[in-house]
């Protein structure tokens, strides 16, 4: 979020300055611009208390588009493995303002394809509809008091079931299987789904 | 013709609507059209015939119907996996008495432990886990006969 409201690679200063290099900015140089807001996608299910959710990421398609930023580190096929924490990317909305930034943030949420492992992105989008969250009345006690109990919606979209009708069972998607064994491991390297080096 | 699904615990029986096209895109997913109204809907295959579906940040897993009620369902008397993970420790032998609520097993993934407590007070009839085995969710690890 820092490096999104001040157009700095923070990052890629720590590389200059361990190499011994300068800062290439001071501190009054550095100039916020609008509003940026950061939320964390992760594999676990809101409706069981938040218990983590593992498996194959049979579906991942990441969000894009102007005042959106998605850091992850998975791509479809790998698995989501038991020995780490279960976080799957920060994807960061930013505007000119909080209401922009909110906008943006919930666009990108809303696009984010994660298919195999359950997640906490509808939650997370219930958060960005609350009017007290929208309003900026946030405190230590804001989810346990609005949030305890919340429920994912029961109520099934007709387009859903339409393609469900429409879905084959029998079909596989090939390399899937592959790239799970080896995936953790190997990053995109084993996918098979139209990933492509210096296109 | 219609076909028929479990998701979560509703059932489910869905019916082609004659007036919505389909069509397959090359990423699995299954684009909708309903007279000017186009919805493309992430669709992808999991285990045992599941279909995983995905819409505006909303996902659902349909299971086949048929023969899946009573392997999904859980046997009273026993206790299964609330999550995919690992055994850590299992505290109980054949045999064994427990009371209500006396921690049976202990099971982690991703650094969150979930402690599995009897239910009701009883005998242990059947243990299927140990520690450092990877158990499936819904799998059951223990089961008990109530005293």
């Amino acid at each position: 979020m820092t490096e999104t409201i001040t157009g700095t690679d923070l990052v890629g200063w720590q590389l200059t300055v361990a190499a011994g290099g300068a800062l290439p900015l001071s501190q009054s140089e550095i100039v916020s611009r609008g509003h940026a807001i950061e939320a964390r996608v992760y594999a676990e299910d809101p409706a069981t208390g938040f218990l983590p959710s593992l498996g194959v990421l049979r579906r991942w398609q990441e969000p894009n588009g102007p005042g959106v930023r998605v850091d992850s580190g998975y791509t479809q096929g790998m698995e989501v493995p038991p020995y780490y924490d279960p976080m799957l990317a920060k994807v960061i909305g930013s505007g000119p303002d909080r209401s922009a930034a909110l906008a943006r943030l919930d666009q990108a949420l809303a696009g984010f394809v994660v298919l195999g492992v359950q997640t906490n992105i509808e939650y997370l989008r219930a958060l960005l509809a609350d009017e007290a969250f929208v309003a900026g009345q946030l405190h230590t006690g804001f989810l346990a008091e609005r949030f305890t109990g919340w429920k994912p919606a029961q109520e099934i979209p007709e387009v859903v079931l339409q393609a469900l009708a429409a879905a084959h069972p029998l079909r596989r998607v090939e390399g899937v299987a592959a790239s799970a064994a080896g995936g953790s491991a190997t990053g995109g390297w084993h996918t098979t789904d139209g990933w492509r080096i210096g296109a | 013709m219609s076909t028929k699904w479990l998701c979560g615990e509703q059932e489910l029986e869905v019916t082609r609507d004659p007036a919505v096209t389909t069509r397959t895109l090359p990423s699995g997913d299954i684009e909708v059209r309903h007279g000017d109204t186009v919805t493309v809907v992430a669709v992808a295959y999991g285990e045992r015939g599941d279909i995983l579906i995905g819409l505006d940040g909303r996902t659902w897993r349909f299971q086949p119907a048929q023969g899946r009620r009573a392997a999904t369902r859980q046997k009273s008397g026993s206790l299964s996996a609330p999550m995919t993970g690992i055994v850590r420790a299992v505290h109980v032998v054949v045999g064994q008495s427990v009371e209500a609520y006396q921690p049976l097993a202990v099971m982690e993934a991703m650094k969150v432990m979930a402690t599995l407590e009897a239910p009701f007070a009883g005998t242990v009839s059947a243990v299927h886990a140990a520690p450092g085995d990877r158990v499936e969710h819904g799998a059951v690890l223990v089961e008990l006969e109530k005293a």
